[in-house]
C-alpha cells in the first residue's frame, strides 16, 4: 500500500465532505426507521424491516468508505465547478414559483409564465420576443394538446 | 402464431405506423439535440403512452429509442458536439469528414450504419430473447433474486465514474423502492402518514425529476452558448456502391460488438462506439485516416449504438432485468399497464411481446425512412436556443408528472427529484444505479423474502440454488473488477512518482 499523502497537500473539496456527511446522515437515519418496523409474521419471513435494515447498514458502509475516500483526496475538486450552479438554481425556483401560483393561474398559464421567465435567464437577440413566443406556445400546447386533446384535467 | 399474427397486425395498422413515424421523427430530433438524448426522450413521452395499449406505447418507446442513437450522430458530425454519448465516437471522423466538405457522405453513411446495426440487433433479440426466456422460467425465488441483484451491481459498477458513488446511488434506489405498502405482509413503510405513498415513491416522477428536470438545470447554466452557425447544408443521404463495398464490414462487426455489449447489464452504446471504433481501426487497411475523416470511424460506432437497442431489450424480455435506464424506463411504463416483464410475459402477452420483437427491426427501417426524407429539416433543429429547449424540458416534465396521477404531490416530487438530480450531476454521481435500483427493488425484495419463507428462514438458500450461486458470483465479480482496476492504476501511478 502506498502512504497518503500529509492532509495540508492533498486536494478535498467542500462539496464531496458534504456530500459524504449527508449520506452518512441520511443512511443512519434510514437504518433507525427500518429498526422501527415490525417483525415478519409467517414462518420464514424476516419481516417488513429486514431488507432496509440491509440497505441502511449498506448505505453506511458505502458513506464512510466514501468519507475516507474524500479525505484522502480521491476525488479532486475542480475549480469553477459550482460557478454557474446559481443560475441553474434560479431557473429551478422559476418554475418552483410558478407551481406555487398555480391554485390562483391555473397550471398552463403558471408553467407559460415559468418557461418565459426561463428564457430571458439566457442571453441573445430578441429576448422578449422569444420568451413571449416560448411562453404562448407552451401555454398553448398545455391546453390545446394536454387538456383538450388527452384529457388531462388541468388545476 | 396468432401472437406473431396479432403483432404485425398492430405494427401495420394505422396507429401502428403513425406511432413509428412520430416515435422515428422525435427521435431524431431529441438525439440531434445536444445533452438529450434516449433516456430524457422516453421519460418526457411516457405521459403520451397512459391512453394507448401496452403495444403502441411499446412501438413509440423504440421507435424513439432507436431514432435518437442514429439522431446523436448529426449534431456530431455537423456540430462536431455528440448529441447523445453513445455518438462520441463518430464526432472524430464526422467532424473530420464535415470540415472537408463532406457531411451529407458522412450523414449517410451513420444512417445507413444506424439502419443495419439497429436490424442485426433487432434479429439477435428476436434469436435470443425465446431461448432465454424458457430457460429463466426454471429459475426459483433465490435465482430471481440473484439476476436482479447482478443487474444492479453491475450497472452500480459499470455506470462510469467512482465505483463507491454508484454503489451509494443504488442503495438509495433500493432505499427509495421500500417505500410504500410491503410487498409480503402489506405494512406500511416510511410514508410518514402520505396517503400519496402508499403505492411507493412514484416512478415516474423520480424518472423525470432525475433526467429531465436536472438536464433542464444543467442546460440553463449554458447562459453564454451562442447559437450554433451550421455551414454545411445536407441534402440526400445515399450511399455510393463505392462506399458500401468500403464500410460494410465495419458496419457487421459494429453491430456485432453492439448486440453482445447491449446484452451486458451496465454497458451500453457509450461503451460500444468506441470498442467497435477500435475494432475497425485495428482491421483496416488504413488506419492512419481515422480522425482524418474515416468514413468506417463512422460505420462502426453508429452500427454498434444502434444494435445495442435490441441488445439491452434481450435480459429486459427474457428476465425481466432492465440492464441500462432507457430498458428501466421501458420497463416501468410496462409496469404501469399493469404488466410485469420477464419470461411469463411470452405466454401472459404474446402479442406484445412480439411487438416488440420485430418493432426494433421495422422501427429501424422507419427511422431509415424518416431520416432520409426530413434530413434537411431535421438538421436544422441542432440550432435550436439553449433556452427554449430549457424551458421546453421543464415544461413537459411538469405537465409529464401531472399526468401520472393527476396530483401536484408528484409535479412536487419530480421538481424535488430535479434537484437531487442535479446536485448528483455536480458531484458526479451516476443516476443510472438509482433508476435501476427502484425498478428492480420491487423483484429483489419479493423474490428474497419469498426465497427464505419457502427455506423456512435458511439463508443458505442462496449458495445452494447453483443459478442464484452463478449470479451472486458473479455480482461479486462486477464489483470487484472495478476495484482491482483502481488499485492496480494507483499502484502504477505511485511507481511512476518514485
Amino acid at each position: 500500500m502506498t502512504a497518503p499523502a500529509p492532509l495540508a497537500d492533498r486536494n478535498i473539496p467542500v462539496s464531496e465532505l458534504a456530500a459524504g456527511a449527508l449520506c452518512i446522515a441520511a443512511s443512519g437515519t434510514f437504518l433507525a426507521l427500518a429498526f422501527a418496523l415490525p417483525d415478519g409474521h409467517s414462518r420464514g419471513d424476516v419481516g417488513p424491516g429486514a431488507l432496509p435494515e440491509q440497505i441502511g447498514i449498506f448505505g453506511l458502509l458505502c458513506s464512510a468508505i466514501y468519507l475516507v475516500l474524500t479525505l484522502r483526496g480521491a476525488f479532486p475538486g475542480v475549480k469553477g465547478k459550482f460557478a454557474d450552479a446559481p443560475r441553474a438554481l434560479a431557473s429551478f425556483a422559476i418554475f418552483a414559483l410558478g407551481m406555487i401560483v398555480v391554485p390562483w393561474l391555473g397550471l398552463a398559464l403558471s408553467l407559460a409564465t415559468a418557461a418565459a421567465g426561463l428564457t430571458l435567464l439566457f442571453q441573445g437577440d430578441r429576448r422578449w420576443l422569444r420568451a413571449a413566443a416560448t411562453g404562448i406556445t407552451l401555454w398553448l400546447i398545455a391546453t390545446l394538446l394536454f387538456q383538450r386533446l388527452l384529457g388531462l384535467p388541468l388545476p | 402464431m396468432d401472437g406473431i399474427l396479432q403483432s404485425l397486425g398492430v405494427i401495420f395498422s394505422l396507429s401502428g405506423v403513425a406511432v413509428l413515424l412520430i416515435g422515428a421523427l422525435l427521435g431524431i430530433i431529441i438525439g440531434a439535440l445536444p445533452g438529450l438524448g434516449p433516456s430524457i426522450g422516453l421519460s418526457l413521452l411516457i405521459p403520451f403512452t397512459y391512453s394507448m395499449s401496452p403495444e403502441l406505447s411499446m412501438l413509440l418507446m423504440i421507435s424513439l429509442y432507436t431514432s435518437a442513437e442514429y439522431g446523436g450522430s448529426i449534431s456530431a458530425i455537423l456540430l462536431s458536439t455528440p448529441g447523445t454519448a453513445a455518438a462520441a465516437a463518430t464526432a472524430i471522423d464526422g467532424y473530420a469528414m464535415a470540415q472537408k466538405g463532406r457531411a451529407n457522405e458522412a450523414i449517410s453513411i451513420s444512417l445507413t450504419a444506424s439502419t443495419i446495426g439497429g436490424v442485426l440487433g433487432g434479429l439477435a433479440l428476436l434469436l435470443l430473447a425465446m431461448p432465454l426466456a424458457k430457460l429463466a422460467l426454471q429459475f426459483g425465488p433465490a435465482g430471481y433474486f440473484a439476476v436482479g441483484l447482478f443487474g444492479l451491481s453491475s450497472v452500480a459498477a459499470l455506470s462510469g465514474g467512482s465505483l463507491v458513488k454508484g454503489l451509494l446511488g443504488a442503495a438509495l434506489g433500493l432505499a427509495l423502492a421500500t417505500v410504500g405498502i410491503d410487498p409480503i405482509a402489506g405494512t406500511p413503510r416510511f410514508t410518514f402518514g402520505q396517503f400519496e405513498l402508499y403505492e411507493g415513491v412514484p416512478f415516474l416522477a423520480a424518472l423525470i425529476g432525475l433526467f429531465a428536470v436536472s438536464e433542464a438545470m444543467a442546460l440553463a447554466e449554458k447562459h453564454a452558448r451562442a447559437v450554433p452557425q451550421v455551414k454545411e447544408r445536407v441534402g440526400h443521404v445515399f450511399m455510393s456502391l463505392a462506399l458500401w463495398r468500403r464500410t460494410w464490414r465495419a458496419m457487421i462487426s459494429g453491430s456485432v460488438i453492439g448486440t453482445l455489449l447491449g446484452i451486458l447489464p451496465g454497458l451500453g452504446g457509450n461503451i460500444a462506439c468506441w470498442v467497435a471504433r477500435d475494432y475497425a481501426r485495428a482491421r483496416d487497411p488504413e488506419p492512419q485516416e481515422y480522425g482524418h475523416g474515416a468514413p468506417n470511424g463512422i460505420a462502426a460506432p453508429e452500427a454498434s449504438n444502434n444494435a445495442t437497442v435490441g441488445g439491452a431489450l434481450v435480459p429486459l424480455l427474457a428476465l425481466g432485468v432492465p440492464g441500462s435506464p432507457t430498458t428501466a424506463i421501458m420497463m416501468g411504463a410496462l409496469i404501469m399497464h399493469g404488466l410485469h416483464p420477464g419470461p411469463q410475459l411470452f405466454t401472459e402477452a404474446p402479442s406484445l411481446v412480439y411487438a416488440i420483437l420485430f418493432g426494433v427491426i421495422i422501427a429501424s427501417l422507419v427511422q431509415y425512412l424518416v431520416g432520409s426524407l426530413f434530413l434537411p429539416v431535421l438538421a436544422r433543429t441542432v440550432r435550436l436556443p439553449d433556452g427554449v429547449i430549457a424551458a421546453g424540458i421543464m415544461a413537459f416534465a411538469i405537465l409529464g408528472a401531472f399526468a401520472i396521477r393527476n396530483l401536484m404531490f408528484d409535479v412536487w416530487m419530480t421538481l424535488g427529484f430535479g434537484l437531487l438530480g442535479y446536485a448528483m450531476k455536480k458531484l458526479d454521481f451516476p443516476v443510472a444505479p438509482v433508476i435501476l435500483a427502484m425498478v428492480l427493488g420491487y423483484l429483489i425484495e419479493s423474490n428474497y423474502r419469498t426465497a427464505l419463507v419457502a427455506s423456512q428462514g435458511d439463508y443458505s438458500v442462496f449458495v445452494t440454488d447453483p443459478i442464484s450461486l452463478l449470479f451472486l458470483i458473479l455480482s461479486l465479480i462486477s464489483v470487484l473488477v472495478p476495484v482491482r482496476r483502481a488499485w492496480r492504476a494507483r499502484r502504477a501511478r505511485a511507481v511512476v512518482t518514485e
